[in-house]
C-alpha cells in the first residue's frame, strides 16, 4: 500500500491512499495515517480512488482516524471510492458516519461544513 | 599463538624422531615443512570451529521448533474450544420437523472471527444469528466469543414473544462497545423465525444481506435501511424489519468470506455466482445439501489460493 499527503490550503490536507487495504496493507500505513490525521489538523480529505480492495480492517483504520478527528471538532471525508469499495462502505453502514464525496470540490465543501 | 608454538614443537620432535628412527634428515626449518604443518593446524582449527557453530545452530533450531510446536498446540486447543462453542445445529434441531437447518464456519487461520448461533427461544420461535468481526486470528475470535455470549444472554433475558431484534441489537451495541479497547467492530445479522407462521423478524447491522429463495427462482435479499456494524456508532437506533417466508422457502445467511473469496487471478466469487448456485438447487434438496453445494462451489473457484477470510454459511428452510 502507498500513502502520501498534500496540503491544499490553510489547514486543509489531502491524504492519498492506494493499493489493497487488507491486513498487510493497513499494517504498512497505519502509523503514517494516524500521524497525518493527528492534531491540530481538522479538515482532512482522504482520496481512496487508488484503493483496489477494502477489508474490514481497512474500514476500522478509516473509522478510528475519522472518530479521532471528529472528537477534536474536525472532519474527515472520503473521496472517489471505486464501485467495489463504495459498496463495502455502503453495506457496512460506514458511509453514514464518514461522508463520501465524488469530486474534489464537493469534498472541499463537505470538509469545511 | 599457542598453535604456532605447538606446531613448532611438534615439527622439532618430528624431525628428531625421523632422524633417530629412520635416519632421515628433514629440514625442519624449511619454509615448506613449516607451511605444511601450519596449514594442517589451521585447517583443523577451522573444521573444529565450523563443527561447533553447526551444533549451536542445530540446537537453536531445535529450540525454535519446540516453541513453535508448543504455540501450535495452544492454537489448536483454542481452535477446538472455538469450534466447540459453535452449536451443532443439525443434531440440535433434528426433532424439529418445521425447520431444516445446516451451518458451517471455516476459519482462514487456526481460529476465526466469524461465528453463528441458533437456538429456540421457546417452542415456536427459533433465534438465529451470524457475525463477522473485523480482522482475523486470536484477537478477532476472542472478541467474537464475547459478542456471541452476550447476544445469547440478552436474547434469553426477555420473554420469547417480546424479543425484538432491533432492540436487541441496540442493547448489544451498547454492551459490546463498553469494553472494546481494541476498537474492533462486528457486523451482525440476527433474526427470529416463527415456525408456526413463517414470519422472520430481523435486524441487520452492517452485515451482508441474507438471501431468500424458492428453488428455481432468483434469490432476493432481506432488505431494510442500511445500519452500521456494532461498535461503530454507540447510540445507533437499530430497527427491526419483517419478512414473510413461503412454505419450503430457503433462507441463506453468510459472511463476506463467501462472496469475497478470491481466486489466483484476484477475482472475487461474488454475488452473481452465489445466486446461480442457490437458484440452481434441486427443489427437494436439504439445507445440508445446499450448504455443501455452496461450499464446494467456493472452494472450486478459489482453488489453489489460501483463503484470506473466514467462510461462514447458515442455511434454513421453513417446512410447515
Amino acid at each position: 500500500m502507498n500513502i502520501s499527503e498534500e496540503q491544499l490550503g490553510n489547514q486543509l490536507f489531502k491524504i492519498n491512499l492506494s493499493g489493497r487495504m487488507d491486513v498487510e496493507g493497513v499494517g504498512t500505513i497505519e502509523t503514517k495515517l494516524s500521524g497525518m490525521t493527528a492534531s491540530p489538523r481538522k479538515a482532512i480529505i482522504v482520496d481512496v480512488s487508488g484503493v483496489q480492495f477494502m477489508s474490514s480492517i481497512g474500514l476500522r483504520a478509516l473509522l478510528l482516524n475519522a472518530k479521532a478527528v471528529a472528537k477534536r471538532g474536525g472532519k474527515l471525508v472520503l473521496l472517489n471510492p471505486d464501485s467495489n469499495v463504495r459498496s463495502v462502505l455502503a453495506s457496512s453502514g460506514i458511509d453514514q458516519l464518514i461522508p463520501i464525496c465524488t469530486g474534489l470540490e464537493e469534498a472541499k465543501v463537505k470538509v469545511a461544513s | 599463538m599457542p598453535l604456532m608454538l605447538l606446531a613448532t614443537v611438534l615439527l622439532a620432535i618430528g624431525g628428531v624422531a625421523a632422524y633417530a628412527n629412520a635416519h632421515r634428515l628433514i629440514d625442519v626449518v624449511s619454509p615448506i615443512s613449516i607451511f605444511v604443518v601450519m596449514f594442517g593446524f589451521m585447517l583443523a582449527n577451522l573444521l573444529i570451529r565450523e563443527e561447533m557453530q553447526r551444533k549451536a545452530l542445530e540446537s537453536d533450531l531445535q529450540l525454535q521448533r519446540e516453541q513453535a510446536a508448543k504455540a501450535r498446540g495452544e492454537m489448536e486447543a483454542a481452535r477446538r474450544i472455538q469450534l466447540g462453542i459453535l452449536p451443532d445445529v443439525e443434531s440440535q434441531f433434528l426433532r424439529e420437523s418445521r425447520l431444516d437447518i445446516a451451518a458451517r464456519m471455516e476459519p482462514a487461520r487456526l481460529v476465526g472471527g466469524d461465528l453463528y448461533d441458533c437456538f429456540m427461544l421457546d417452542e415456536h420461535r427459533a433465534f438465529f444469528a451470524i457475525g463477522d468481526v473485523c480482522g482475523k486470528g486470536v484477537p478477532a475470535s476472542l472478541f467474537m466469543v464475547i459478542s456471541k455470549t452476550l447476544c445469547k444472554s440478552l436474547a434469553l433475558r426477555d420473554e420469547a414473544a417480546q424479543v425484538d431484534p432491533g432492540a436487541l441489537m441496540r442493547r448489544a451495541n451498547l454492551e459490546i462497545s463498553r469494553d472494546n479497547p481494541e476498537m474492533l467492530f462486528v457486523t451482525a445479522f440476527i433474526g427470529v423465525l416463527d415456525l408456526r407462521t413463517g414470519e422472520v423478524s430481523y435486524c441487520n447491522a452492517g452485515h451482508d444481506r441474507p438471501l431468500v429463495f424458492v428453488p428455481g427462482s432468483a434469490p432476493r435479499e432481506l432488505g431494510g435501511a442500511r445500519a452500521p456494524a456494532i461498535c461503530v456508532a454507540e447510540d445507533f437506533e437499530y430497527r427491526m424489519h419483517r419478512q414473510q417466508l413461503t412454505a419450503g422457502e430457503f433462507l441463506c445467511v453468510f459472511t463476506d468470506g463467501v462472496t469475497e473469496a478470491e481466486n489466483l487471478a484476484q477475482e472475487q466469487y461474488g454475488k452473481a455466482r452465489l445466486d446461480s448456485v442457490l437458484s440452481g438447487i434441486d427443489p427437494g434438496a436439504t439445507a445440508r445439501e445446499l450448504l455443501d453445494a455452496v461450499c464446494a462451489s467456493v472452494h472450486a473457484f478459489a482453488a489453489g489460493r489460501e483463503p484470506s477470510d473466514d467462510l461462514t454459511l447458515m442455511v434454513l428452510r421453513w417446512k410447515p
